[in-house]
């Protein structure tokens, strides 16, 4: 637990360190917020209509509202650490200590993640509850959704931590990083709720793990769901976790085993 | 005594992609690259003994640093085996880690954007250290280092020599047994140099702490280590003392003599005149064949000599002579 702590406070001063970028991170969520607001207000008006697929103007924007939360959140770019560490070398750094390379970034990454829970979650909640009025849900879909974001953050960790171990083999993987990017903005939900999609598509999403970063916590929030599905999907979000997490520590070996064979 | 480093037949080889210059070059190097095989290691052999202080020198791409991350388990051997306490650092390298310090000259282990303090406690953290033992520990460490002012700034704020000293600070926090220094020294200006050969000195006399350093400066293995290993293209050229060295290499002496009168030359065995002029000679002296003492009583006598002066060989031509062969 030492070794925890210690490690994950050192991500959550590194976050702090720099103060101009504190602040700045502070206005970005308010800005994007405004934008979405506006667009979807014209897109209501004009359709006419009072329901959009499944979802009235006030709830929509408040997926987006909780969207940007959650998000915010789950962020996770161990990725494009690993690369920069494997590019440089600094991974031998890492490699030399009594503690897995896997743990180590995880409890950076945690640290960072309690660091944004205070300075832009706790915001972003303050503003939603007294500026615009976004209704509560009940005390336990409340807790689901607390659960879901949590387990959410581990999954987006390890999934993540599976892309970052490519660098060893391809040295390079902006490339990479930029189109999950791009995909997962669409597979999580991020930019229109997964409901927009024709059928098909939808189908094909519940059996990948990507709605499970936003998509479903958010709706957890919105009451969506029925009690029993919500501890469905749990359980297929834990399932999740466990197969990222057994690929991690798999392909950790076979990464590792290739840096210490061939060096960089 | 024990050996605390034991290695036998090493021998490590990589596959290297080379490319040739030019933009049709590169792309056919995306498809099809040619792989150059480099024996960077290649079966050496030796032991350190438990509390040596151990040099490993050779001019670059000689295979220092690939033997001692081969030691610190971050490297698999091809061929051969190593230990470290005991310990096979290729599979055992969690307890290995326990047991070794190590300090990079060119690869920074402190957290560049926070003081070096938080660093410190989150070493003592990863290690396991108790939380009493490892301030006493930290503190003394602190002191015998000079930088209680320091540990108090952000990393990126000190100067190379500052950060050195807190680098070696966080490498000796868990009572490391072994400690691998490569290039300590690369970049810092001649008194740090000194004060961090002095500390190196003292940590390895006062703790029992076997280290093995490498370096290109010549100069740090002189004031510091008592044996020498010279590595080069991947073999040991030469394992040994370094007085050892000199005795053997250093018997050639520069002798300049200016005198009031004029000189002439004569002839001596083991000596050679490299070059003359009317008032001042320059001598080589192999002084196995003649001794200093003769030479200069030989001179005094038939000459007013205003001016002697002796060199040694610079030990760096030595050591190039030693790669060389």
């Amino acid at each position: 637990m030492g070794k925890f702590s210690g490690l994950s406070r050192m991500g959550f001063k590194t976050g702090i360190v720099y103060r101009a970028h504190f602040f700045v991170s502070l206005i970005k969520i308010p800005l994007t917020l405004v934008v979405f607001f506006y667009l979807w207000r014209s897109i209501f008006m004009f359709s006419g209509e009072e329901i959009i697929q499944g979802y009235t103007f006030a709830e929509m924007f408040i997926y987006y509202v909780l969207s940007m939360l959650v998000g915010t959140l789950i962020y996770c770019d161990v990725d494009a650490w690993m690369n920069e560490g494997i590019k440089d070398g600094d991974v031998v750094g890492d490699f030399l200590r009594p503690v897995t390379y896997m743990k180590q970034l995880f409890c950076q990454y945690f640290g960072l993640r309690e660091l944004t829970f205070l300075i832009e979650v706790i915001p972003i909640m303050v503003v939603s509850l007294f500026f615009l009025n976004v209704p509560l849900p009940s005390l336990l879909f409340g807790m689901l959704f607390i659960l879901a974001v949590f387990l959410a953050i581990l999954l987006n960790y390890f999934f993540t931590f599976c892309v970052g171990l490519t660098a060893f083999w391809l040295k390079e993987i902006q490339g990479i990083r930029r189109v999950k990017t791009a995909v997962m903005a669409f597979l999580e939900g991020a930019l229109i709720p997964l409901t927009f999609f024709p059928l098909i598509f939808q189908s094909v999403f519940k059996y990948l793990p990507f709605q499970y970063l936003r998509f479903v916590p958010i709706n957890i929030f919105l009451e969506k769901y029925a009690l029993s599905e919500v501890v469905v999907l749990l359980s297929i979000q834990t399932v999740w976790i466990l197969i990222f997490f057994f690929i991690a520590k798999t392909v950790f070996k076979l990464a590792f085993r290739k840096f210490a064979g061939a060096g960089i | 005594m024990n050996s605390a480093i034991s290695v036998k037949n090493l021998t490590k080889t990589f596959r290297t992609k080379t490319r040739e210059a030019g933009v049709s070059a590169s792309f056919k190097a995306i498809f099809k690259p040619n792989y150059k095989k480099v024996h960077a290691v290649n079966n050496i052999s030796f032991d350190v003994k438990e509390g040596e202080l151990v040099a490993f020198i050779g001019p670059n791409g000689a295979g220092k640093s690939t033997t001692l991350k081969m030691l610190s388990g971050i490297l698999f051997q091809d061929k051969g085996e190593c230990r470290v306490n005991s310990l096979d650092p290729q599979t055992q390298r969690k307890q290995l880690a326990f047991q070794i310090g190590t300090v990079f000259g060119q690869k920074p282990q402190l957290w560049f954007h926070l003081p070096a303090i938080e660093s410190f406690n989150l070493f003592s953290k990863i290690y396991e250290l108790d939380k009493e033992e490892y301030t006493k520990r930290m503190l003394s460490l602190v002191k015998k280092f000079e930088i209680e002012d320091l540990i108090h700034q952000p990393v990126r704020k000190l100067s190379l020599g500052q950060r050195m000293r807190c680098e070696f600070v966080l490498s000796l926090l868990h009572n490391p047994k072994v400690l691998f220094l490569d290039e300590p020294t690369i970049g810092l200006d001649v008194v740090v140099k000194k004060t961090i050969r002095e500390l190196i000195k003292k940590i390895n006399k006062e703790d029992n702490v076997t280290v093995i350093l490498t370096s290109h400066d010549i100069a740090d293995v002189e004031n510091i280590c008592n044996r020498v290993i010279i590595v080069n293209k991947g073999k040991i050229v030469y394992d040994g003392s370094f007085e050892r060295i000199k005795k053997q290499y250093l018997a050639k002496k520069f002798v300049k003599v200016l005198s009031e009168t004029p000189i002439n030359s004569f002839e001596m065995k083991g000596v050679e005149i490299v070059k003359k002029t009317k008032f001042s000679i320059e001598l080589e002296v192999n002084t196995k064949e003649t001794s200093m003492g003769k030479l200069i009583d030989f001179l005094t006598k038939n000459n007013t000599i205003n001016d002697l002066s002796v060199e040694e060989t610079p030990v760096e031509e030595v050591i190039a002579e030693i790669y060389q062969r």
